[in-house]
Order: structure tokens, then C-alpha cells, then sequence
């Protein structure tokens, strides 16, 4: 038990040490970046009281933000901040706190994303094992390699724009955008949850079926794969059923790797599916990180970002500690030997 | 003596772009009951070829074309699929090539043995195949507490016992040992051998112990059919193999084994068969 509690502390060690560099990283890089966050606080100013913001305004602005301090200074205030809880205040929606922002969009992505990768995993994982397994003998699963060639190699986005414009533009099945009707009551009832369905179906859609391409071909390939193997071979000879030979042997085999993959992709839930929420306007991280770039919102930016570090992060440190269960070979803390 | 496993005639073909490979070319092979048999040849002679055929387990584009294989009179080319897995195993089970991966590396041993037992519908209690598994270890010479094991915690060696005590779980006519210390340091060797030989009598299997390992033959097999190109060559009693060799390619094998007493013809042979790869290659 000791192995496995050194091990821990090793990860906690590592996971820290990541956190601060890419914290870091993410603080410095957009104050690198030319503009003014605070452009759109005074074009709103300048529009709503007619003409020039005056230079004490912008001073006091400016200190408000802890904009006017060295760039060093502003770093270690953030750090004082963070420990204590404090992500800021949104620039760009201010008077808005950053964890205000996050908390109303990371429900939306991960709905979205944790459903459409399940789904594509386990569906592109048993179609692609059926097809390896079968390898050419049904002309009908066979067809399917083509297709998920195509899809594989199909940019998301274009399937997203392509997807809108049929089926929520020419033929409006769906509806064209956000993720749920402006204006509804949010609340637990039988009709919000069909509209929020709705608004889900077309950004699920076009997610499950890249995604399913990559899953379907990578798990053929490693199916057929494990028919090359010594004990696939003897699980024949030992006239063991071509059922049992298939989920047991082959399938169970190969599904290593690609629960490795599911855990890695799940890392990257939170991320979002970026491009696909910008195109159908969904209120998840993807769009809010977009938005924070775009406005150069430095509060935003460094709270989505330590977000989606800390959970992939977290996700990986999950896969460290569940492989030993589907792969009897690996053995936590029997690294040094 | 009466036949177990009688090969008649049979034919394996590759199908290339210039035709077929002919990787057993019109191979009869007797095996009497509780015979010990020895397929020598070399590398790509089509000995294992041999034995996927008996197991009925040639991959496509590989294919049986002619012949027949007779176990106790029924042709097994004949056999419908499920009839012919039902065969494996119970009838004739097949010790493979490298052992170190034959063995699923994510299921523990017991699973595996119980895999084959259920295959053949061997329902016993749970107790009942505890007991079982734990007589056919320590008949190879394991603990009977190695059903608890995954494969990467056992050594060479005791995989292939593994192998062996599987093989023997229905008591087959006939087992096929394809190589099965190819992956063996010399002393474990000596020992899955010896163990091989005392399964065998126990249940009166007869054994084809396909292999290139002449010190290893000589030990083993009571007679010995050496194979080259498809064809079997010779087919003789293992003491007239190794005096009186009748095949001249026979002669040139038993000729290149080290001897303290006489020199070897070894480099000869291995000039021929860079001049038989060279006449290959010009044809192409």
C-alpha cells in the first residue's frame, strides 16, 4: 500500500506543477497580445452617454481591474485571488464574476459532450469490431468503411454548417441555434427538457458522427489486429465458440487501447467542442472561451483555461488509477521494478 | 496396430498471382494410436501447415483442395463447422508455437482451461472444476493455486505446461505440438518434453511433434517424417532416420548435425540454399 500512496503523492506533485506553469503561461499570453480589454466597456460608455469617455473614467477603470499595476504585480494578486477562491470579475460583462460565467456554461458542455462521446465511443467501437472481426465477408459492413472514411476525415465544423443549413435552414426540423428557446422558463418540466433536446440534437449529431468515423476505424484496425494473435489462435484450436472467441479474446483485448483513447478524449470534455458551439451559438465553455478571446476579457480567459487544465488533468489521473482494472498487467507502483 | 489419424493424399493451396503455392503437396501420413510421430523439415516446409489443416484452421486464401483427413475413420473434411469445432480439443488438441503468447493476457488461467471445458459442454460446480484443473496441473507438474494466476505472472515454461494441461483436459486422441519449446531456454526445454511424454502415456494420445530440433526428435519420437516443399521425404522409424538415412536430403540434414566425430557438411548445405534463393529470385 505504501507503492500506491507514493505513486499518489508523485501525481498530486505533477499535477500541481502543471497547474502553475500552465496558469502562468495563460496569465501572460493575452497581456502580450495587442488591444485593450477594456475597448469594449468604453465603446459601451461612449454609446450610451454620447461622445469621448473621459481620461478619469478610463484611469478609474483602469484601477478597478488592477490594469494600471505591472504586469508582475497583477501576477501575484491573481495567485492571492485564486487561493482564495476568487477567479475576478468579467471585464467585458462586468459587473459578471468569472465563476458566475463558468457555472452557467460547463453544464451545458458537459451535457453535451459527455453524451456524444459515450455514444460515438460504444457505437463506433462495436461497429468497427463487427467489421474487423467479419473482414470482407458482409458485403453490407463492409460498406461502412467508406462511409466512416468520410466522416473521419470530414472537418466537424463543415458537418456542423452543412448540418444547419439542411436541417434547421431549408428544411427547419431543427431549431437554428442556442440551447434552448429564448425566454423559456427554465425549469424541471416535461416541455423545457424536450426543447433543450431539440437544441441539442443537430451539435450532437454533427460531434457523434466525426467522432464515430475515428472510433469505428481505430477499433476495425486493432480487431483485426487481434486476430494475428497466438491466443486467438489457440482459442480456436481449444474449440472455443467463435462468439466466445470474439468477446472474450479479440474484443476484450482490444478494447484497451481504445479505452485508453476514451479516457484522453474525456480530458478534453470540458474544452468543448469549440467551433461546433460557436456555429450553433450553444452556451458552453467552447463559446465562452471564444467570446473571452475575442474581448480579450483576461479574467475569463484565465478561468476557463485553469478549468479545462484542471479537469484533464483530473481525468488523467483517473485513467492512472482504473487501467489496473480492465489491464490485469499494469500494477500500480511496481513502476521501479 | 490401428490408425488413429490417417492423412490421405492432402493438398494445401496458396493462391498467389502465378498461381498456387503448393504448401502441402500430396501428403499421406499414418499415425497409429498412441504413437509418437516426428515432422522434421525446414522453415516454410509446410509441417505446421500440416497441422492447421488436421485442425481444420487454414486461413483463407489458404486452402484445403484435395484429400482426405481420417480421424478413427471420419473424414474431418466432411464435418460440418460446428461438428468440427466440437472435434477440437476433444478429439484432437493442439499444443502452438510460442508459448509465451498463447494465453489471453487479461483473463486468469482458470477462465481459460474452463474456456475449453464449457466449449465442450463439461458442466461441472464450481467445486467440481477446481478439482478438476487442479488434477490436470499437477499432472504437468504445476501447483494447483496457478488458476489464480494472468499469464504475464507465469514463466515460459509454465505457460506451455498450461498449454499441455488444457490440451489433455478431454483426453484427445491425438495432440499436435507445433513447435511447443520453440520460445524455451534448453533445460525448460527438457522439461515441457519430459512432460509432454508422461501426459501422453498416461491417457494413450497419440502425439505429432512438429519441429526442427533433431536432439529434441531423437528423444522423442518413435518414428520420423521429414518434409520439404510440401512433400514428405522420408518416413522411417527414428533409429533408421538417424543410422540409415535413405533420402539423399535426409542425408544432408542428419550430415549437418555437430558430431564430435566427423566434420560437418553444414556450410554446403547453406550454399545450397542461398543458390536455391538466388534461381528463386532470378525467376521472378
Amino acid at each position: 500500500m505504501g507503492a500506491f500512496w507514493k505513486y499518489l503523492g508523485n501525481r498530486i506533485l505533477i499535477f500541481i506543477i502543471t497547474v502553475f506553469l500552465a496558469v502562468t503561461v495563460v496569465f501572460l499570453v493575452p497581456r502580450w497580445l495587442p488591444g485593450d480589454p477594456l475597448q469594449s466597456v468604453y465603446s459601451k460608455m461612449a454609446g450610451v452617454g454620447g461622445g469621448a469617455v473621459s481620461d478619469e473614467l478610463i484611469a478609474e477603470y483602469r484601477r478597478r481591474f488592477g490594469l494600471d499595476k505591472s504586469t508582475f504585480d497583477q501576477y501575484i494578486s491573481f495567485w492571492r485571488e485564486l487561493l482564495r477562491g476568487n477567479l475576478g470579475y468579467s471585464i467585458a460583462s462586468f459587473p459578471t464574476r468569472v465563476s458566475t460565467i463558468l457555472r452557467q456554461a460547463v453544464p451545458w458542455t458537459i451535457g453535451l459532450l459527455t453524451f456524444t462521446t459515450l455514444v460515438s465511443w460504444l457505437l463506433g467501437s462495436l461497429l468497427g469490431a463487427m467489421v474487423g472481426w467479419s473482414d470482407g465477408k458482409s458485403k453490407k459492413l463492409n460498406a461502412l468503411v467508406p462511409i466512416a472514411l468520410v466522416l473521419y476525415t470530414t472537418p466537424y465544423y463543415i458537418l456542423a454548417i452543412l448540418l444547419v443549413f439542411l436541417l434547421a435552414y431549408r428544411w427547419a426540423i431543427f431549431p437554428l441555434s442556442g440551447a434552448y428557446t429564448l425566454g423559456a422558463d427554465k425549469e424541471w418540466s416535461w416541455s423545457f427538457a424536450m426543447d433543450v433536446l431539440e437544441h441539442a440534437a443537430l451539435p450532437a449529431l454533427s460531434i457523434i458522427l466525426v467522432s464515430l468515423g475515428w472510433w469505428f476505424l481505430s477499433m476495425r484496425s486493432l480487431i483485426i489486429s487481434e486476430k494475428g494473435q497466438d491466443y486467438i489462435l489457440w482459442a480456436e484450436a481449444r474449440g472455443l465458440p467463435k462468439r466466445r472467441i470474439f468477446w472474450s479474446y479479440a474484443f476484450r483485448n482490444a478494447l484497451l487501447p481504445q479505452t485508453t483513447g476514451l479516457a484522453l478524449s474525456f480530458g478534453h470534455i470540458v474544452g468543448g467542442a469549440l467551433i461546433t458551439e460557436v456555429i450553433f451559438a450553444y452556451p458552453g465553455l467552447g463559446y465562452v472561451i471564444y467570446n473571452s478571446i475575442q474581448q480579450l476579457d483576461f479574467p475569463v480567459i484565465q478561468g476557463t483555461v485553469l478549468l479545462l487544465i484542471v479537469s484533464v488533468s483530473v481525468a488523467n489521473l483517473l485513467i492512472d488509477m482504473l487501467y489496473p482494472i480492465i489491464d490485469p498487467r499494469i500494477r500500480i507502483g511496481d513502476g521501479g521494478n | 496396430m490401428n490408425s488413429v489419424l490417417e492423412i490421405i493424399d492432402l493438398e494445401v493451396h496458396f493462391p498467389t498471382r502465378r498461381g498456387p503455392v503448393r504448401a502441402v503437396d500430396g501428403v499421406s501420413l499414418t499415425l497409429h494410436a498412441g504413437e509418437r510421430l516426428g515432422l522434421i523439415g525446414e522453415s516454410g516446409s509446410g509441417k505446421s501447415t500440416i497441422a492447421l489443416a488436421v485442425m481444420r484452421m487454414i486461413k483463407p486464401p489458404g486452402k484445403i483442395v484435395g484429400g482426405q483427413i481420417l480421424l478413427d475413420g471420419v473424414d474431418l473434411l466432411t464435418l460440418s463447422d460446428e461438428a468440427m469445432r466440437r472435434t477440437r480439443l476433444a478429439e484432437v488438441a493442439m499444443v502452438t508455437q510460442g508459448a509465451m503468447n498463447s494465453l489471453n493476457p487479461v483473463i486468469k488461467i482458470r477462465s481459460q482451461m474452463i474456456d475449453g471445458l464449457k466449449a465442450h459442454g463439461v458442466e461441472l460446480s464450481k467445486s467440481g472444476y477446481e478439482e478438476k484443473l487442479g488434477e490436470l496441473l499437477t499432472a504437468v507438474g504445476l501447483e494447483p493455486g496457478v488458476v489464480d494466476l494472468y499469464p504475464h505472472e507465469l514463466s515460459g515454461g509454465m505457460k506451455q505446461r498450461v498449454c499441455i494441461a488444457t490440451a489433455i483436459s478431454l483426453k484427445p486422441k491425438v495432440i499436435i505440438a507445433d513447435e511447443p519449446t520453440s520460445a524455451l531456454d534448453v533445460v525448460v526445454q527438457r522439461q515441457v518434453m519430459q512432460t509432454l511424454r508422461r501426459v501422453q502415456d498416461e491417457i494413450g494420445a497419440a502425439v505429432i511433434l512438429i519441429g526442427h530440433d533433431m536432439g529434441l526428435m531423437a528423444q522423442f519420437a518413435q518414428r520420423v517424417a521429414v518434409m520439404r516443399r510440401g512433400h514428405i521425404l522420408e518416413d522411417s522409424e527414428v533409429h533408421q532416420i538417424f543410422a540409415n538415412p535413405k533420402d539423399p536430403y535426409t542425408r544432408e540434414l542428419m550430415e549437418s548435425l555437430p558430431s564430435f566425430d566427423r566434420d560437418t557438411r553444414f556450410m554446403q548445405v547453406i550454399e545450397e540454399a542461398a543458390e536455391e534463393v538466388a534461381a528463386v529470385a532470378a525467376a521472378q
